[in-house]
């Protein structure tokens, strides 16, 4: 009985795959550019298109319900009405009148203009058939959209639902009618901006590409400007301080290792001849008298003396042993912080320091908020497969081939806590809103609870590499507390590298998260979430290793 | 030594931390209440496949709140967050009303956990600025709160993406906690 059900079950997954692999536009997320879609939006009840994560997120705070293909439960009906659906059936309605001049579609990372684009094209309907946007046509519009959502419903009781729902939508669409004006006027200047100025936009097809090359020639044009300042910088520098000082000129000489530590050290001394330079204050300036500074990295009149700070700080970093080789970029991007324009240029800057100095430390992290989602999914996937050995105890430390393992149980009936206690509901006279509840048992409770940083295996903060780091950040939250594992390993610094390019943690659970990450890269090369979900699902060995969309060609 | 007074010292002003479990139904709004509550902003999330974690301080006492991932087949995954939690905080999308049930149907399945029998209950009726919301009362109905008799629950209406509501519910739960220490 449970065999055939999980069958049946894996078997409307296979469906929706089908279904998915057998359209190329569901291929793609219908809201952005992401390939691979592994949510379906199900709800309003015409859309039924395939979504990336990101942009399931954003349905979301439309109040659009999304589901996920292989964390889901299915009902028969529901895939059957994906199969009827799908990305090139809704876009052919909501993108009607669409042309990529009107609004780009968006790439993945670009939230904010993610939720614009679903905004105007699902609640504002500008680009429907028959034309939802202006409001002379709003009616026509709607009329027209009842239409399709007919086509597209089965059910009597589901068109109760939809009806309900379009009725809430259309109010609070009408709701937003200012928001909208606002919004269209604001669109109009933009698209009058295109059409004056950049032919480049013009172009409809592969726009995709072209939208890369541009923002390749963006970035250029924006590196040759901070080039150029950088380099104005300089003259600025030499200009106000009159004689160069003599820092910069041990700097500009020093090509042994020796000398490039004397000078950074010696820049930190106060000198009284620095101190009458306004720019010798300037951490950066004693910056770019000694040492490879990233943003000078690249500017031209530095080269010489950037290759050689490079090489220097590589030999130093080889000398005085590691730790002091992270100490020691600690204190520079703490110092050049200030004056940097761009913080990711400070980045960029360390690593190549680092590679450089074929140093493995820790990039910097430097953002507390939070995004959840792939990372963590794979957190618990890695700690599964791997288990977390010095971490006994932790909900973390469970995983997916636990899960497996034990059947999920929802044993029993109700009849244990059910009774006639009469409990009576009362709303508080304080709250309008909050009913409070007779306290039953206030005293049944034991003391057992394990103190949270013990579970965590943790001490204090167990290593100078977290404290340099976030002392260099200067970003975490107050209250980080000292979690950490010990990064003694070669393998923390790793982590703590992908952690890096991966994206921000919240900073507290940086370090077992980075953990996690770790070994779920390992365990998976690629990022497959949806396939490690249905792993978990299905018990299912060979889907363990694979991303679903390998295959594809989008 | 100095370790020694440290702790001494650790001993005295800090107090361990509430650890709490948040769970519910996908789209519930469990992240949102997450991050409204710890960073005082809205955050954009994405389905959480996995868990999130923060402390929050209030009222003196440490709430360590683990957020798990509500989808159906990661549901299964709850348990393990389970062993020593204080304080069971259900997020329910009060505008849902289809689902209701299947809420119902979980917290009644999550409560009877073994390992779950000496926390208490707090539901946030999320949601609550979207139209056709119901009300905590209702929602006490629906989920039937009245049928837990065990422990101490508290339903609080809340909107996450405003903040109404969310300590109103923490401060039940910091009472509990206090009260349960002495």
């Amino acid at each position: 009985m449970t065999s055939t059900k999980k069958t049946s079950e894996k078997g409307l997954i296979e469906r929706i795959r089908l279904f998915q692999r057998s359209s190329k536009a569901n291929k793609r997320c219908a809201d952005c550019l992401e390939i691979g879609p592994s949510y379906v939006c199900i709800l309003p009840h015409n859309f039924l298109t395939f979504v990336c994560t990101t942009c399931s997120g954003i349905h979301r705070e439309f109040n659009h319900k999304v589901k996920g293909v292989s964390v889901s439960k299915w009902t028969p009906e529901e895939v059957e009405d994906i199969e009827n659906g799908g990305n090139e059936k809704a876009n052919d309605f909501y993108l009607a009148r669409w042309t990529p001049r009107d609004f780009p579609e968006p790439e993945a990372n670009q939230i904010e203009k993610i939720r614009d684009f679903i905004r105007i094209k699902y609640v504002e309907k500008r680009w429907v058939r028959g034309g939802g946007g202006s409001s002379d046509h709003r009616g026509r519009g709607r009329d027209d959209d009842d239409r399709y959502e007919r086509e597209m419903e089965r059910e009597g009781k589901r068109d109760t639902e939809r009806r309900e729902r379009a009725q809430r939508e259309a109010r609070r669409a009408r709701e937003r009618g200012r928001e909208r004006e606002r919004e269209r006027d604001r669109h109009g200047r933009d698209r009058r901006h295109y059409d004056s100025g950049d032919d480049e936009r013009r172009s409809d097809s592969d726009e995709g590409e072209k939208r890369h090359t541009r923002r390749a020639k963006d970035k250029t044009r924006k590196d040759r400007r901070r080039r150029r300042s950088s380099a104005d910088d300089d003259e600025d520098f030499d200009v106000l301080s009159g004689p160069p000082l003599s820092t910069t000129h041990v700097a500009k000489s020093g090509t042994s290792p020796a000398d490039g530590w004397g000078s950074f050290t010696g820049a930190l001394a106060p000198q009284p001849s620095m101190a009458l330079s306004p720019q010798a204050m300037n951490p950066m300036a004693t910056m770019q008298s000694n040492i490879s500074l990233p943003v000078d990295l690249f500017s031209e009149p530095q080269m010489g003396m950037t290759l050689s700070g490079m090489s220097s700080m590589g030999s130093m970093g080889l000398q005085n042993g590691m730790s002091q080789g992270i100490g020691w970029q600690a204190t520079s991007s703490m110092g050049m912080r200030p004056h940097a324009m761009d913080p990711f240029a400070g980045i960029d800057g360390i690593k190549a320091q680092q590679s450089a100095a074929t140093l493995n430390a820790a990039l910097p992290t430097n953002q507390s908020v939070v995004m959840t989602g792939m990372g963590h999914g794979m957190g618990v996937a890695g700690g599964s497969q791997t288990g977390m050995p010095q971490i006994p105890q932790t909900p973390t430390a469970l995983g997916i081939q636990q899960a497996m393992v034990h059947p999920c149980g929802t044993t029993g009936g109700f009849g244990g806590s059910m009774s006639m206690l009469p409990t009576s509901v009362a709303p508080d006279p304080s709250n309008p809103f909050s009913v409070s509840s007779p306290r039953t048992n206030g005293g049944l409770y034991a003391m057992g609870m394990a103190h949270f940083a013990q579970t965590m295996g943790a001490g204090p903060a167990a290593s100078h590499v977290i404290g340099m780091q976030s002392g260099r950040m200067g970003q975490s939250p107050a209250d980080v507390t000292p979690v950490s594992l010990t990064p003694s390993s070669k393998m923390f610094q790793q982590q703590q590298q992908q952690q890096a390019k991966q994206g921000e943690q919240p900073a507290m659970f940086h370090d077992l998260l980075g953990e996690f990450n770790r070994l779920a890269l390992q365990s998976t090369s690629s990022i497959p979430t949806t396939s490690q979900a249905s792993t978990m699902a299905h018990n299912d060995s060979k889907r363990a290793g694979g991303n679903p969309f390998d295959q594809w060609t989008c | 030594m100095g370790l020694f007074v440290s702790e001494l010292l650790s001993l005295v002003s800090s107090q361990k931390p509430c650890r709490a479990v948040m769970v519910g139904l996908d789209a519930a709004g469990k992240t949102t209440l997450l991050y409204k509550i710890r960073l005082g902003e809205v955050v954009t999330t994405v389905p959480t496949i996995g868990f999130n974690v923060e402390t929050v301080e209030y009222r003196n006492l440490n709430f360590t709140v683990w957020d798990i991932g509500g989808q159906h087949k990661i549901r299964q995954l709850w348990r393990y967050y389970y062993p020593n939690i204080d304080l069971i905080i259900w997020v329910v999308d009060s505008s849902d009303a289809e689902r209701l049930d299947e809420s119902a149907e979980e917290l009644h399945s999550t409560l009877r956990e073994p390992e779950l029998a000496d926390a208490a209950l707090l539901v946030y009726a999320n949601k609550q600025d979207l139209p056709g919301a119901l009300s905590a009362a209702q929602l006490a109905d629906r989920l039937a709160l009245n049928t837990i008799t065990r422990r101490p629950w508290f339903i609080q209406a809340a909107c996450a993406r405003t903040g109404d509501g969310l300590f109103e519910g923490l401060d039940w739960g910091a009472e509990q906690m206090i009260r349960k220490r002495k």
